[in-house]
């Protein structure tokens, strides 16, 4: 009979052996903090999934991030700890910033494409901005209008960069389609006769602009053209629907946690919230107070019953009391 | 009487244990020097390769043989508890004066004691450790960097929890003994239901039945820890005010609390269980 109770029990431990195999499942969690790194020539930088690649922007690009996240990690790069920051939680650009905010961009392949297509013509985005940090879109009939005023040598005036500086002035930056990179292309100035003139900074050669690509308004003279009535019409429309640049930033904490999608919108929590709280009080409920209760009941019964153990149940008892008043103590804690 | 029993219980597992007492700290400063060799020597490129890399073998040795030397303690622990109960020792055993219930407690007690000694070894073996093996720096010998590191953590702890750090630091080592006492009961239970339905290879069968039990209980335990913790966690987060220290000590505080009581009865079911196979269903006849 033992003989086969043991046959029993060996059996039982093998299935339950095979059952063990099967546990271990976590609760899944898509998102995960990234763990940056940067190789020992610092020409690649992964997030410990994908790796990015230094891209090397002539002077003159800017970055000027619309809105970006900004990374838990940092590496230590160039002698120094940078911040990470990237076009969205899962990023395509990458920028290493120092403590003064000079950027080395890192791209993946998504991310290359994009910066070539700004660098070699291929896809822009073109703004007219003021200097009060305002812009407007322009469309590419506009934009190609406004080059081609270039071409009309009867409408080029020689002006002072002095005259110029104190003008009303727009720029014109070529973006990304991101927003996050730009080009300055070229300006457009009011001056004293009430037009609009045009300078293209891309067709200017070096000495027109400083050490950090900017133009210089320093001293000398430079070629601006007129530009059409017809063009100068659309130009007007497009400064004044102007409205102001918006720049935000969001944390990777926040999109780990679920609280923003990859680009920082919130996310509408309402539902998983409500969701949350019903099986927060269900766990609750069934763990910190159905369970003590029926341990306190159990061992009453029990105590009341039985001569014997009489001493391990009430012990029992005091132990499904503590865990009752911890469980009370806590909904207390949470609901005042 | 019951004093009587856990002395010759505590003598029985000494015999053999003091050589682990000896053994452990002398085996705690070869691996803290080795690990130093090993740490100090890696940055040196005009040495040998072979001595750092025997020093980083050897310390890792000293690290695993101290790890497994809880086996020991368990194996002298257990093994008297099977012989002295179940095997043709019982028969003596339950001849003595005493109530089973004093034998089983006297067990219990016993097994305790020598977690408890052994826990005490293990942290001296690990403050060795901490203050041998960071390298030396200001010419000093020894380097502290490890304690100022362990200060600091406990300094932060304190600060995001406040006066409650001190009942969570009570709670904390209460769970520490559950935990101990739920062990040893589990142990317990599983070599007496071996004994109980086994004529023979009752130490095998003691090993099977630990092995579907404990599938069983870390399979309730792991739904429990990984499911229902997280997201009870989770919710608990939409009410809770993190910003307030009351708030947050106090919930830490109960819900180690609570995670000590369900420790304490799962502890108190299989002493229980055990007790009453040993009262009813043993039969050494």
């Amino acid at each position: 009979m033992k003989a086969k109770i043991l046959r029993i029990a060996l059996i039982f431990v093998c299935v339950s052996l095979l059952f063990s195999f099967t546990v271990g499942v976590s609760a899944a969690d898509d998102k995960k903090q990234k763990e940056w790194s940067i190789s020992e020539d610092g020409e690649t930088l992964s997030d410990g999934a994908k790796s990015y690649t230094q891209y090397y922007l002539n002077v003159g690009y800017y970055s000027e991030r619309t809105n970006y996240c900004v990374f838990e990690g940092t590496v230590y790069y160039d002698g120094e700890m940078m911040t990470i920051v990237g076009d969205s939680a899962e990023p395509n650009l990458v920028w290493l910033l120092d403590s003064e905010g000079y950027f080395y961009l890192f791209v993946d392949d998504v991310g290359e494409k994009i910066v070539d297509d700004l660098v070699y013509n291929r896809s822009r985005v073109y703004h007219l901005e003021d200097g009060n940090d305002n812009y407007s879109t322009m469309d590419k009939e506009l934009f190609d209008a406004l080059n081609a005023s270039s071409e009309k040598y009867a409408a080029a005036k020689i002006v002072d960069v002095r005259t110029l500086a104190k003008a009303e002035m727009y720029e014109i930056a070529v973006r990304d389609t991101t927003l996050n990179l730009g080009l300055r292309h070229g300006a457009i100035y009011k001056l004293d006769d009430g037009r609009y003139y045009y300078l293209n900074f891309e067709a200017l050669t070096n000495e027109y602009f400083d050490s950090e690509g900017y133009f210089s308004y320093r001293s000398g003279s430079v070629t601006v053209y007129r530009i059409s009535e017809e063009t100068s019409e659309k130009l007007s429309g497009a400064i004044s629907s102007m409205v102001g640049k918006k720049h935000t930033s969001f944390y990777e904490k926040d999109y780990v946690n679920g609280r923003v999608d990859a680009h920082g919108a919130p996310l509408d929590k309402t539902d998983s919230e409500l969701i949350g709280k019903i099986v927060f009080w269900i766990v609750h409920v069934l763990g910190g107070f159905l369970l003590p209760i029926g341990l306190i009941g159990l061992s009453a019964i029990m105590i009341c019953l039985k001569k014997s153990f009489k001493l391990f149940w009430r012990i029992m008892a005091i132990v499904g009391a503590v865990w009752l008043c911890s469980a009370i103590s806590i909904t207390l804690i949470i609901l005042i | 009487m019951f004093l009587k029993l856990l002395k010759y219980d505590i003598r029985s597992v000494w015999r053999i244990w003091w050589i682990a007492a000896v053994s452990l700290p002398a085996l705690s400063v070869v691996g803290a020097l080795a690990m130093r060799i090993f740490t100090e020597s890696i940055d040196d490129p005009d040495g040998a390769v072979i001595i750092p890399i025997f020093a980083l073998l050897l310390g890792i040795g000293c690290i695993f043989a101290i790890a497994l030397s809880f086996v020991l303690t368990m194996v002298l622990v257990y093994l008297r508890f099977y012989k002295n109960l179940y095997s043709d020792e019982g028969y003596l055993t339950f001849t003595l004066p005493v109530s089973r219930r004093e034998i089983f407690f006297a067990k219990t007690v016993n097994a305790f004691i020598w977690y408890a000694i052994h826990f005490v070894l293990l942290i001296c073996c690990g403050l060795i450790f901490f203050l041998i093996v960071p390298p030396s720096e200001n010419g000093k010998l020894l380097n502290t960097v490890v304690f100022e590191l362990l200060g600091n953590l406990v300094r932060s702890i304190f600060e995001s929890n406040g006066l409650w750090m001190i009942p969570i630091f009570l709670v904390a080592i209460f769970i520490l003994i559950v935990y101990a006492l739920y062990s040893i009961s589990f142990y317990h239970l599983c070599i007496t239901i071996g004994a109980v339905i086994a004529k023979k290879m009752k130490l095998l069968a003691a090993v099977g039945v630990y092995y579907a039990v404990s599938s069983a209980l870390s399979l309730f335990l792991q739904i429990v820890f990984i499911f229902a913790v997280p997201v009870y966690i989770n919710g608990m987060e939409l009410y809770v005010n993190t910003e307030s220290v009351f708030d947050t000590g106090g919930i830490t505080f109960f819900l180690l609390l609570i995670v000590a009581m369900f420790f304490s009865a799962l502890a108190l079911t299989m002493y229980g269980l055990t007790q009453k196979l040993i009262d009813r269903k043993l039969n050494l006849a």
